[in-house]
Parts: C-alpha cells; structure tokens; sequence
C-alpha cells in the first residue's frame, strides 16, 4: 500500500485495476487518489505528449494530416498495420495472400478482434470500410487509393477478397487504412476503432485525451492513458516540457542543449523530402541546364548546419535514406557545390550574369524562412537575385500549390510507406505536379513500376526513376531532416516510424 | 512658449539618435547586415559584433540600424496615409454634420472594431506582402482615430464667429475648410500624429511577429524579436537588442506628443 | 436619458455590425485560400477534396452563402465551424473563458494600482520627482506587451519557474491554477494600460484643480481631502471611465500576439486559427462577436458618461 501526500492527489478515471504489480511504486504526476483503507489501485500510467496543431478530422478516412495520423493511428487499426521498417504486417487480417497477377488479395480475419464500441470486427465491417472509402456505399469516395478496386466479397464469416482491375504494387501499402464499425457515421464526433488506444474526448486548441483498450486483441504497453495537448507555437511546447508539463514532445534541433540530460533524447529520419521547388514551365526554369547551375549553387550541408544544426542528411533525388529499400545513396552529390560550374551552366543557357527571382514560401514553418535566407545568399553567390515573398499556407496551398503561379518555392513533403506516392508527384499528368515536370521516360517508368507485381523488378524502375529526378533536377533535393524528440526518462521504447506514428502501445514505463 | 520643455526635448534627443542611426545604415553599417556567419551563432556582445550574432551569424547591431529605417519607413508613410485620409474624412465628416456625418462615422466605427489582423492580410491580399504595404495597411487602420480627432476639432470651429463671418461673406465651404478651420485643428492633429507614429511602429513589430509584415531578409525590430524569441535563453541579447529599440522609439514619440502638447497647453501641467 | 438616444445608438450599433459582416465577406472574397485544402495540406486526396467542397458548400456563389449566413445568424445559429467540426456558437463560448479571465485580472490590476497611483501623484505634486514619473509612466506606455511577455516567461516562468510558461488551466481545474496560468499575460497587457491610465487620471484630476469651483473651494478653507473626494474626483472620473472602458472592449475579445506569446486558446488565438484555415463561419462569427462587444463598451462609456454627469448632452 502507498501512503500518500495529500496534496497530490489525481482522479482516476479509468476502473484499470490490474495493471501489473510493479507499477505500485508511483513517480511523479502519475497518482492514485485514494488515501484510504481500501487496497490501493496501480497508479495508471498518463503519458502526456504534445501535438503542433489540431487534428483535421477525427474520422480516419477523412484525414490527410499527418499530425492527426501521428496519434490517431493508436485509435485505429487497419487490415495491415504499419512497421518500422517501412513494410505492413497482420493487424485485423490474421494473414493474407495476393495471387501472383497481383489482382487478388485474400485476407483471413483474425477471431476476437473487437472495436472500442465493444462489438466484434466482422468481415461486414471490411467491406463497409472499403466500400466507403471508394464511394461505393452511396456516399462519395474519399480516396482514390482504392480507385483499382473492382469488387471486395466476404465468402464466408473470416474471410474478405479484394479484386483490383488491375495491379497496384502499392495497394498493399494502403491497407493499413483504418477499419470502421458498418453503418456507423459520427467518426469525427466520437472515433470508434479497433486500435489498441480508445477515444476519450477532444476539446479544440486544447487537448485530446485517449485511453488503454483493454480487449485489444495484440500487445498493449504500460501506457494507461494519453494525454495530446494541442500546442501550435513550437517555443510554448518547449517550455511546457521544460517546465516538466509534458512527457513527450519535439524539440528544435538548436535547443537540443537544453534538454539534454534532462530527458530520452530520440532521434530519428522524418522520411521526408525537404525541396527548392522551381516552376519547370517558366523560364528561365524550362532549361535544366539552369537548373543544374541551381543545383550546383546550392550548398546543402550549409543549409543542414543553418537551419537544422546539422541534423539532416543531404539527398540526392526525391526519396529519403528513412526507405532503404528505395534509397540510393550514390544520387546523393549528383551536383555538388561548384560555383565554376554554376557559373559555367548559366553562361550556356544565356544567363551569365544571373537572373532576378522570386521565392514565394509559406510562413508557417520557420524552416521555410531560415531556409529562403540561406538560399539567398548562396544563390546570390552566381549572380541569382533572390526576393523572398513570404505567404500564408492558405494562401501558398491555393496560389503556389493548386494554381501554380509561382517560380521558386520551399516545400517539405512527408514520407508515405510507399515509394510511389513519394515518386508519382513528377509524374506529367499527375494533378499535384505543380512544379510542371514534364518527361515521358519519366512518367513510364513510373507506370511499369506501379503496375509491376515483382518486388525486385519494382525496386529497380523506381531507382531509375529517382535517377533521371537527380540528373534533370525538377527541384533541388535539398534534405530530409532529423525529427528530435525528448521523452521524460521513466518511458522508453519509444519507435520511430518512416510515417508520422507515435506508437505509444510500445512505450514502457518504469519509475525512477 | 519657450520655457523649457523636457519631454520635447528627451524625446526629440531618442528619435534623433534612433534616426542618425537609421541614416547612417544608408551608408555604414560594422557589417553587411545579411551576411551569414556560420562560426558565430547566436554570439554575445564582442569587440567584432557589438550586440551580439542572431541564428545566422548576423550583426545584430547592423541589423538593428537597418531595422531602424524600416521603423521610420513604416511609421512614417503610415501616418502619412491616416493623415491625409483621417483629415480629410474627419473634415467632411465635421463640416458637413447631418448623414454625411452619420455615414461616415458609421463606417469608422466599423473600421476601428475591424480585426486588424483581416485588415493587414486583405491589403496583402491585394498588393502583395512587403514593407510599404505593411504601412499602407497599418495606415488605413489609423485613419479612424484621425478622422475622429479631425472631426471634433471641425465641428468645434465651424460654430466658431470667425468662420460664420467667412460663410456670411460667401466663402467657398472648401476654403473656409483649408484656409480657415484647418490652421486651428493642426496642433491636435501633430500630437495625434506623433501617437500615431509611435502606435505604427508597434503594429509594425506585431504584424511582423506574426509573420505577416515585412519580409526577410529585410531587417525589422518585430521579425528580429520573433526570430530571435526561440533563442531567448542562450542568447538574450538578440531579444532585448530590437525589443529595446522599439521601445526607445516608441518613447520618444510619445515624448514628441507630449511636449508639442505642453508647448501648447497654455496650463502646462501634464504628464 | 430619452429614449430616442438609446434607439438611434443602438441602431448605429446594428448598422456597424452589419458593415463589418459584410467587409468580412468581401474581404475573403478577395484574400486567397480554401478551407478544405488548408485542413487537408498538400496531400489532400482529390477524391476527399472534392467530397469535403461538396459537404461544406464552399462552391456555392457569395450571394447564396451570405443569404444562408444571415438567415442562420437572425435565428441564433452562427454556423458550424469547417476546421472543428463544432457550432460556431460553442466554440466561441469555450473562448471567452479564457479571454475574460486575462481581462478581468489585467483590469483589476490597472484599476487597483492605476487609480490609487495617478490620484496620489495629482494630489502630491512635486517638482524634483515629476519629470522622473514622467520618465517611468511614458516608458511603460512604449514597452510593447508581446516582448514584455517574453521576458516574463523567460524570467517567472522558465529560470524561477513560479508561473506557467504557457497554457490555460481552466476554472474547473482549481481556482488557484487557472489563475496562476493567466498571471503573466495579464502582467504583460497590464503594465503598458497602467501606465496610460496613471497618467489619464493624474492629467485629469489636475485639469480639475484647476477649475475655477475648485480653487473657490481651497480659498474658501475646504479642506483639501473634502475637495478632493466630493468634487474633483466625480468630475475627474469621465475621462478615466473613457479609457478604462475602451481598454475594456478592447482586451476582452482578446489579444492576439499576447494569447500567441502565452499559448492561451482564447478569442484572439481562435481568430488567427480561423483566418488561417478559412474557416469563413467561425470568423464571421468571431469578427461578429468581437464587434459587437467592441461597440458596445464605446456605448456603455457614453451612458456611463451620461449616469456620472448628467449635464453630458447625449447626442
């Protein structure tokens, strides 16, 4: 039994009694409130963490950010759910097969999976999941992901087949999309999954609040229960885990001093792909010569010190070192610094002298702004005058990303399972190809990867693909980044994942 | 009046310094006030970098000059814009009375309950982000308070003897406005403008804090201290440097109004 | 106060909030930006896109969107916020906690030491200290609250660690708390208001010595205590209520940079959280709001005005 101080005392929402013995010696904010004769209760373990924003729907299939994804993904589990390696395991399918045309996929439920509602997940809760997802439950569809499917049956109580009309290599990699209770609507109101982390509540600007599901059919952590404060200034996040506020959150790569030695420091690739977009139908961007002088004059390693203090490594084309399977290491210093060489290509494109340019960047994020200063600098260095127009993201979404009406910006996008989501946005004809790429060996490439069922064949077109990226340079490849985030030192396990996943079921907790 | 005037005096004193220093960046400054430093991050005060680096490696010192052009760019073209249109608003407005009165002050009050944030992101909107249409945004959002002031002071007058002679002897509205109640309005209009200035420089730091004023790498006291507020701890003086400087200008043009006011307030008595 | 007064204010009230509403929507008409590709980022699924426009009517023509915003607004309903999914209605009210808590203490404290402060510096004038309150009044008006909050945070927060560095605790999670986490914004919008409210009452009770009632009062022996509390302080009041009032309306919808220096959710937080996603009805409904209570503290100084000194003409 504990005695307790009266002044600490926390109620205990959740009824959990039989939380492991070891968790009795309490620390910290994690109190139980009895102060009584009766047998005392394992303090449940509260992990609270932090969250940049709002999450922009609580209902999975209506949800891009991955933000939301990073703490949702407990709530909800998919037919495969994501590894850490970048691949998909079993999750509610207990197993599955793809015929070898790539045209079927057989999954095999696992018994006794349950959603937080209680009621089991049956073969009727899959199909109504995909079903919703391409439109085909009477609603409209809410992903194109599921665009090949022709047809999905469930031919007896375990089992569910999916027919795609024609292969997908990436399909598989979609299927860790959540799976929903049948018939059931208000997943934005109150999210119903099978995940191993059940909803509490939300409350906007302010914090979401999840907690342990107990019949979840795999392993749960010593986690009890989650708290996400929703904090958007990245400083008040910091000094609210400083002021021992937070367990869990991330921290600026130049502030790490201060909260080392203080807490778990954990490191890991954000998989993204941090570029200097250029608009490849205006001139002078229609000449990749131009391009590549651009490329040459970028000094990545400057800007990895500048704006990530070093915490970054350099890329070479669009994909990150995060996916192994697809990374090449040898595009990386396809153009190194060279101002000769610089100086060289815009001479042979007619620009000895440089050229006037606009940077219109979004101002959300201060990597965009360090990052156009630098930029600057070193552009400035052949001769390339750089203004720097700082928009809104709204504003940047709708001008610069939707009707591109732009000639350079910065943008990082974030990593996906897949390589081809990563790969398809220089695709000619791909409606979010706003730097206007065009190249059909490209865009071939691309197909043949996609609809490849071969693994080792697939791998090989997609390092093509990255390699005509490097040499053409639609973009400057500039960095994927380091994600740093500091845990309070009585967790640890903490996972990265090459998507935006805190998997809070593999944390452990022990006391100091 | 020429009794001494200490607040006249200290104020004109800070703006004056603050101004030589922004006149000398035209032409001097220790360092090119972009150029990046990637050994001296984030540096105290030294004999090379009198105030210290910011992230870049950048004099702040430098960059503090620089910035004080910006300040005295904004505030100026700022008040310029509530000036002119606040006058003459507020002088139609208090001359004419009745609903062209009524009208236009609706329309004010509207515009000074008006977000100022909306405000400043519809002239981006319009004209595109940048220093002079920071100002221009954060002079449109001064023009109510002016025309109020203006309005008064015409409404005062135009019952005034003098004016009624001039209107009896069929002076045109318009010259009775300018040659005759304008000359009586202006000394309230300079203190109102010298407020102005100081309420310009302070939108100015809060625009640019939040992202929304001038651009970088123009320096700015506002965007210095959101850009240096996340290096608070390891280095406070890229936090105080533009901090200070806005408020030593702000002071001085507080001090400006209160002197002109003293100068002109016959009791002379005021704070 | 005649009746037709309040009637005409009222109406100009009403016209006001119309303006506004109506500049709000133009306003959006012409800033760029679409709520649905801000809340799905840039790897929005087409298919989700065009699913979410269809839901939310952002594809409707201005008319039909401002005919279905003005009928909702007359009965009551101010819409459902795009970004949250929640009455508009609601989520403002959540706010106003927040906001008004901050007010309420900033208030308090420019009221209690402002106050007391000017009335003891108008009645004990002396020359050798004047220029140096001077000094001090018109520095703590030019000290700007956002660095000011930074410091505070820096200093009582982070190396003394006697207040939240950010964050609003909630009433409902103990008194002390929730005040201690709105202390240090208060601080930072107080301090500049004092310094403007100080010297407010100070220049306004000595206009009031000055007056000719007054100075009859001294010769004939009043005392100067009697003189003071009976008259000056009555006649001085109009101004300072002025201040205080407009301070008032102005604080209690919200302060931006402050509630973005201090991480507070209040109105001010949620206004820049709505201009930046689009959400068009909740910022329609937080200009609305902001407005209204805006003009309404302007008008409740008039009739303040009016209650104090009833020679004030309404006009």
């Amino acid at each position: 039994m504990i005695r307790l101080s009266a002044g600490r005392r926390h109620p205990i929402s959740s009824p959990r009694i039989a939380v492991a013995v070891a968790l009795l010696i309490v620390g910290g904010h994690t109190v139980p409130a009895t102060g009584s004769r009766e047998p005392a209760e394992p303090a449940p373990v509260t992990l609270r963490l932090a969250m940049a924003a709002d999450p922009d729907s609580l209902d999975p299939h209506r949800s891009s950010a991955s933000m939301t994804e990073q703490i949702m993904l407990n709530v909800f589990d998919g037919l495969l759910n994501p590894t850490p390696d970048g691949g998909v395991e079993p999750g509610i399918a207990e197993s599955y097969t793809i015929s070898p045309d790539g045209l079927t996929y057989t999954f095999t439920l696992r018994p006794e999976v349950y959603f937080h509602s209680g009621n089991p997940v049956t073969t009727e809760d899959v199909v109504f999941t995909i079903n919703r997802l391409r439109g085909a439950d009477g609603g409209p569809a809410l992903s194109s992901e599921f665009d090949d499917v022709e047809e999905i049956e469930a031919p007896d109580s375990r089992t569910v087949v999916i027919r795609l009309a024609r292969p997908n290599s990436s399909f598989e990699k979609f299927l860790y999309r959540a799976i929903v209770p049948a018939g059931y609507y208000r997943q934005a109101e109150k999210p119903i999954g099978a995940g191993p982390y059940r909803f509490v509540e939300y409350m906007p600007q302010n914090r979401i609040v999840l907690e342990r599901f107990d019949r979840y059919y795999g392993e749960t952590g010593d986690v009890d229960r989650v708290i996400v404060r929703i904090i958007g200034d990245r400083e008040a996040r910091l000094l609210a885990l400083r002021a021992g506020e937070l367990d869990l959150a991330d921290v600026p790569t130049d502030r790490l001093g201060e909260v080392e030695g203080q807490f778990r420091i954990v490191t890991a690739l954000a998989n993204s792909v941090f570029i200097l977009g250029m608009n490849n139908a205006r001139a002078p961007f229609n000449d990749p010569r131009v391009r590549q002088a651009i490329s040459h004059a970028i000094d990545r390693e400057e800007i990895i010190d500048f704006v990530f203090d070093g915490y970054g490594v350099e890329l070479g084309s669009s994909m990150s070192p995060a996916m192994p399977e697809f990374f090449d290491e040898g595009l990386v210093g396809t153009h190194k610094p060279d101002l000769d060489a610089a100086q060289q290509l815009l001479e042979e494109a007619g620009y000895p002298d440089g050229f006037p340019v606009e940077l219109r960047i979004s101002g959300h994020s201060p990597i965009y702004t360090n990052t156009a200063q630098v930029i600057q600098q070193q552009l400035a260095r052949v001769g390339i005058r750089t203004r720097i127009q700082v928009i809104e993201w709204s504003m940047w979404l709708s001008d610069v990303y939707t009707n591109r009406d732009f000639q350079m910006t910065l943008i990082d996008f974030t990593g996906k399972l897949d390589p081809y989501p990563v790969l398809r946005r220089y695709i000619s004809d791909f409606r979010r190809n706003f730097l206007n790429y065009e190249n059909e060996a490209y865009d071939e490439i691309m197909e043949r990867a996609l609809r490849s069922p071969d693994p080792e064949t697939r791998a090989r077109l997609y390092m093509q693909a990255q390699e005509i990226l490097a040499i053409e340079v639609p973009a400057v490849f500039i960095a994927d980044y380091q994600f740093i985030w500091a845990m309070d030192g009585r967790f640890s396990g903490y996972t990265p994942y090459p998507l935006f996943f805190h998997d809070v079921r593999k944390l452990r907790y022990a006391p100091e | 009046m020429m009794r001494s005037n200490p607040n006249l005096s200290i104020g004109l004193a800070i703006v004056g310094l603050l101004a030589l220093l922004a006149l000398a960046s035209l032409v001097y400054t220790p360092h090119d006030i972009n150029e990046m430093h990637r050994e001296h991050r984030l540096e105290g005060p030294s004999s090379r970098f009198w105030l210290g680096t910011d992230n870049f490696g950048r004099d702040v010192f430098s960059r503090v000059m620089h910035g004080g052009r910006t300040a005295f760019f904004v505030g100026s073209t700022a008040v310029a814009i509530g000036l002119v249109v606040g006058t003459l608003i507020g002088a139609i407005a208090g001359y004419a009375g009745a609903w062209v009165d009524e009208a236009f002050m609706r329309v004010m009050d509207g515009l000074l309950a008006f977000p100022g944030l909306i405000m400043a992101l519809m002239v981006i909107a319009i004209a595109g982000p940048g220093t002079f249409n920071t100002a221009l945004a954060i002079g449109v959002m001064s023009v109510p308070t002016i025309s109020r002031i203006a309005r008064s002071g015409f409404i005062q007058l135009k019952s005034m003897d003098f004016v009624q002679a001039a209107r009896t002897i069929g002076v045109r509205p318009v010259a009775i406005m300018v040659r005759h109640i304008l000359p009586n309005v202006v000394s309230s209009l300079v203190v109102a403008a010298s407020v102005a200035f100081a309420a310009a420089i302070l939108s100015e730091a809060g625009l640019s804090y939040l992202g929304l004023g001038v651009q970088p790498p123009t320096p700015s006291w506002g965007r210095m201290l959101r850009e240096a507020q996340g290096h608070f701890l390891r280095s406070p003086w890229s936090t105080l440097a533009p901090g200070l400087a806005i408020t030593l200008m702000v002071l001085g043009f507080y001090m400006i109004s209160n002197g002109v006011r003293d100068a002109l307030d016959v009791r002379g008595h005021h704070l | 106060m005649s009746s037709t007064y309040l009637i005409r204010r009222l109406f100009s009230l009403a016209t006001t909030l119309a303006v506004v509403a109506l500049a709000t929507f133009l306003a959006f008409e012409v800033i760029p930006g679409d709520p649905v590709l801000t809340m799905l980022g840039p790897d929005a699924d087409p298919s989700l896109v065009a699913a979410m426009r269809e839901e939310l009517g952002t594809d409707l023509p201005l008319t039909a969107r401002l005919a279905n915003w003005v009928a909702g607004v007359l009965t009551g309903d101010l819409g459902t916020s795009i970004r949250y999914a929640r009455p508009v209605g609601s989520l403002i009210l959540d706010r106003v906690a927040v906001s008004l808590s901050v007010a309420l203490l900033a208030m308090t404290a420019v009221v209690l030491v402002a106050i007391p402060l000017g009335i003891a510096l108008a009645v004990r004038r002396s020359h050798w200290s004047e220029p140096f309150v001077a000094t001090i009044i018109q520095v703590g008006m030019a000290i700007p609250s956002f660095w000011l909050g930074i410091i505070l945070i820096s200093v009582f927060g982070l190396s003394l660690g006697l207040f939240p560095t950010g964050g609003y605790v909630p009433f409902g999670a103990g008194l002390f708390a929730s005040i201690r986490s709105v202390t240090l914004p208060a601080i930072a919008i107080a301090i500049p208001l004092i310094a403007v409210v100080v010297r407010y009452t100070r220049n306004s009770m000595i206009d009031q010595f000055s007056q000719d009632y007054v100075r009859t009062a001294f010769s004939k022996g009043f005392p100067v205590r009697h003189v003071v509390y009976r008259h000056v302080l009555r006649n001085a009041a109009l101004p300072v209520i002025t201040v205080l009032g407009m301070i008032f309306g102005n604080v209690v919808v919200g302060t931006i940079i402050i509630e973005q220096v201090f991480a507070l959710p209040g109105l001010g937080l949620l206004l820049v959280t709505a201009v930046s996603a689009r959400d068009f009805p909740l910022i329609q409904g937080l200009v609305l709001y902001i407005t209204f209570f805006v003009t309404l503290f302007n008008l409740l100084v008039d009739l303040a005005y009016h209650v104090i000194d009833p020679r004030v003409e309404l006009t």
